[in-house]
């Protein structure tokens, strides 16, 4: 749980910020460890139109496992933010706000490179 | 019906790529009287595209997302059939990168909406440009797969 004493003590801009900052820094992290695990709450199943939270055997058709990657990583970031502190993020540097992104993205493109490669 | 959504799809996408790109250069533009073609095209109001971008954004993303069944189903097998193993990668990534902007979407707002503008430039900067890479990459990606047909 947030520390209340911290909260209070700053500014809705500073308390803004930080849940921002947290929530844009975890949940690149969350996204790439799930994709590259392939960890899965549930997956649709496009040809039959249904959600499952186990595997279905070959006759539902491809699974999609990216909308519950999507929407695990949405709430684990919004949870995150909710949760730390402003006061640890006040020393963080800005920068790592768009550079934890970008190498996520990064870390994306040389994973999928298996498919150029192929 | 699909190809309804397909071109909802990219005509926001367009949308979204001519707000981000406008803004995305203007971000690194010195102020000086805008004469040339492209200072013109960079002397824009910043700011004011940063809402229009976040919502584009979330539109064009969540028609992407309603789409990716059908792609899944008819696009990406007709790929893999025909050993088209590159564009799928292409894909791939694409989805990917649409993820990581969406995340920036909150840092970028605030940056753009709730920071002064004589306050972290420099991040400002990269997080505009970040997002504007992302979008014309989906974008040209997009487009790549919508024509693969005709490309191979």
């Amino acid at each position: 749980m947030a520390d209340p004493q911290s909260t209070l003590s700053r500014s809705p801009s500073e308390r803004l910020f930080s849940a921002l900052t947290v929530f844009s820094l975890v949940f690149p992290v969350v996204y790439v460890v799930l994709y590259y695990n392939e960890l899965a709450l549930f997956r649709f199943y496009p040809l039959v139109g249904e959600l499952h939270l186990n595997i279905q055997p070959t006759t539902f058709g491809p699974a999609m496992i990216y909308y519950g990657w999507i929407i695990v990583s949405t709430f684990a970031a919004a949870v995150a933010a909710a949760v730390v502190p402003s006061r640890w993020t006040a020393h963080l540097w800005a920068g790592w706000s768009w550079l934890v992104p970008a190498f996520a993205t990064l870390f994306t493109f040389i994973y999928e490179t298996r498919w150029l490669l192929h | 019906m699909i190809a309804f959504w397909d071109v909802l799809h990219a005509i926001f996408a367009m949308l979204l790529l001519g707000a981000v790109t406008h803004q995305g250069l203007s971000v690194w533009r010195k102020p000086a009287p805008a004469r040339a073609f492209i200072d013109r095209f960079r002397a824009v109001n910043g700011p004011g595209y940063a809402n229009a971008v976040v919502v584009l954004y979330l539109v064009t993303f969540a028609l992407g997302c309603y789409i990716y069944p059908p792609y899944v189903l008819d696009v990406k097998s007709s790929l893999f059939a025909a050993g088209l193993s590159g564009q799928v990668g292409l894909f791939q990534i694409k989805e990917h990168v649409a993820v990581v902007a969406l995340a920036l979407l909150p840092v970028y707002w605030h940056y753009w909406r709730t920071v002064p503008l004589t306050e972290d430039t420099g991040i400002r900067r990269f997080v505009t440009t970040v997002i504007m890479v992302a979008v014309w990459w989906n974008l040209v990606v997009g487009h790549i797969l919508n024509n693969t047909k005709g490309l191979v």
